[in-house]
């Protein structure tokens, strides 16, 4: 339980949270007192291994992601749940990263390369490319930004980089893009109205195509998210969009200050590990963040 | 019996009755009268709690005395533009008030988002979360709740199991605070297609995709059959018309709108959109499933003269037909 060095106290008071939340099977809730879920319990690994700190905590949350395999292959969300979903991709990144086998990872994405994606004839009045297969939030239906985004960090984290899934998710995250810049959680167009970018889901792309960070949707991509960042009230997105910029660069546009009063006063992330979680991995070293690609 | 036994006695007969082979519930139910308060509410600096209270006075069989109520307002995002997307917060706390003052043990604010998963970013920016804090209302996150599988009683889709939230089946009481607004996809929006909100994004996706595919207007009737809200309030202050129901434009209208029937409640604001109700399936539908009645002979009336709102609401050219 000990810290690498000094913190604002904002961020040790996170790092107390996460240790006093994680449930007894291992892994945390969305928001404490609740039921462990993958996507909590993979961001407070990612947050602990960052910071270098609570090692077995860290390992009872790979064990607890692991319990969450569905017939040998991806994860479902949650142990009330049945069903695997694609949100599997960014806990199986985290485990490959965190816990030294990529056995886990490697099951996920065998499962998500083949997941069923529904498509739609193209339709002019939606901009986009409705016959290209990404990721969809849950079998058989469309394919959506965010989890096409976590699929592509996982296929090329194992090195599936050119594997046609891979290829086709990668061409739907630009064919996504907003003209506005950045990338609305679903099509960039319904109706021949353009939609408005999610700083939450633009974040997760811009992790998601380092590979090539000067291509124009990333450029355009980073100069949206620096024009919210100072008006985002919530620590969850304000800190994945700090994550998403400082992976670019030297980039300070969130003063890490700001996470103390939005982690104490928010209506949900006070008493949410997945918020205290997030902000820490804002300001934690970028060289050990599972999901930035620079990851040793 | 309270409402989650009820939910619980329920879905265990459908599973049973599925298992025999046969319907679970009846499928046509002569349609039973519904009431609906209809009252004046300029702009959101009225006193909206007594617009409500004087609302619940001609309910008297909705009784919320020392239950657990379930608020779920219509959030969906939030926007760069000042549009009317949400649920305006005034809303939801004048409900909280009245239903306080009416007995009820415990109220808690609920919803899903079907676009953005950070609904801390939703609640501020909307202005709810402020005004959750300082009324000193708690807020359940649906899309990350745990969740309770149970019989689908409607049967329109392919779901033989939905997954409510737990804070929804353990709520006594769910009332549905809709806004009044066109929907690109259903025509309309009202009490009975906020009640997407309720299911979980964890199971059913973002924007609650399976649903989507199952068919928007079977999944309200799944969902409504099965989770049985019990009262809805439509904020018809201020709706949006067009391109609803994310980029459409303000429509005043001036009114809110209350029932214990949400069939007759959601007949109602159709018709005062300028809309025939009959030509909307699943409100017709639910009507049928006792819902309360969809027709205007079927509906008792309280409060305003609905004629003092009623408004044509401009729709995508799709949903011309539904004027007819």
């Amino acid at each position: 339980m000990m810290s690498t060095g000094s913190h604002p106290a904002w961020l040790d008071a996170s790092l107390e949270l996460l240790r006093g939340s994680q449930n007894a099977d291992g892994g945390w809730a969305y928001f404490a007192g609740g039921e462990s879920a993958i996507e909590p319990t993979a961001t407070a690994i990612a947050a602990l291994h960052a910071m270098d700190v609570d090692r077995d905590a860290r390992r009872r949350g790979l064990d607890f992601l692991a319990s969450m395999q569905v017939k040998g292959g991806a994860l479902k969300p949650q142990s009330s749940q049945a069903d695997a979903t694609s949100l599997s991709a960014m806990a199986g990144l985290v485990h490959l990263r965190c816990s030294g086998g990529a056995s886990l990872a490697t099951q996920i994405a065998d499962t998500l390369v083949a997941f069923p994606a529904r498509t739609l004839a193209r339709d002019p009045s939606f901009a986009n490319d409705s016959t290209l297969r990404g990721l969809p939030w849950t079998a058989n239906t469309y394919s959506w930004v965010e989890p096409t985004a976590y699929g592509v960090m996982l296929f090329d984290a194992l090195g599936r980089t050119d594997a046609a899934r891979t290829i086709e998710s990668r061409t739907l995250l630009l064919d996504r893009a907003v003209p506005t810049g950045g990338w609305n959680y679903g099509n960039p167009a319904v109706f021949n109205t353009t939609l408005e970018a999610d700083p939450l889901t633009t974040a997760f792309v811009i992790l998601a195509l380092l590979d090539d960070p000067a291509r124009k949707q990333i450029t355009d991509a980073a100069a949206f998210l620096r024009s919210q960042v100072d008006r985002l009230p919530s620590p969850l997105t304000l800190a994945w969009a700090a994550v998403a910029l400082r992976s670019l660069g030297n980039d300070t546009s969130v003063d890490p200050a700001r996470f103390g009063p939005l982690l104490t006063n928010g209506i949900l992330a006070a008493r949410s590990p997945w918020h205290h979680a997030a902000a820490a991995l804002a300001v934690a070293p970028l060289d050990r963040n599972p999901f930035v690609r620079s990851h040793a | 019996m309270n409402r989650r036994q009820f939910i619980k006695s329920t879905g265990v007969v459908a599973a049973a009755t599925a298992a025999r082979g046969c319907s679970p519930l009846p499928l046509s139910t002569p349609n039973l009268p519904g009431r609906v308060f209809i009252g004046a509410a300029d702009n959101y600096r009225t006193n909206l709690v007594s617009v409500i209270d004087a609302g619940l006075r001609e309910f008297p069989s909705f009784n919320v005395a020392g239950k657990s109520v379930l608020l779920k307002p219509n959030l969906v995002e939030t926007s760069e533009s000042d549009r009317p997307i949400n649920t305006h917060p005034a809303v939801v706390i004048a409900a909280a008030e009245s239903l306080r003052r009416a007995g009820a043990s415990r109220i808690v604010v609920a919803d899903g988002p079907g676009h953005r998963r950070d609904i801390e970013l939703v609640l501020a920016q909307s202005g709810l979360g402020r005004e959750l804090r300082d009324a000193k209302l708690d807020f359940v996150d649906l899309n990350h709740d745990a969740v309770v599988p149970i019989a689908n009683v409607g049967n329109r889709t392919n779901l033989k199991t939905l997954y409510l939230p737990r804070s929804v089946m353990q709520a006594d009481v769910v009332v549905s605070i809709a806004k009044l607004k066109t929907h690109h996809w259903a025509g309309c929006t009202l009490s009975m297609k906020n009640c997407f909100g309720l299911m979980p994004g964890l199971v059913y996706g973002w924007p609650k995709n399976i649903l989507h595919w199952e068919g928007i207007e079977n999944s309200i009737v799944d969902i409504v059959a099965t989770a049985k809200p019990q009262f809805g309030i439509v904020d018809a202050i201020v709706g949006m018309e067009g391109d609803g129901p994310l980029m459409g434009s303000a429509k005043q209208v001036g009114t809110l709108v209350m029932g214990d029937r949400l069939a007759s409640l959601d007949a109602t604001c159709a018709s005062i959109m300028g809309m025939n109700p009959g030509r909307i399936w699943y409100i017709n539908e639910l009507a049928r499933r006792g819902f309360g009645g969809a027709a205007v002979a079927d509906i008792e009336q309280r409060g305003e003269n609905i004629a003092r709102f009623k408004t044509r609401f401009a729709v995508l050219p799709q949903f011309n037909n539904l004027f007819a």
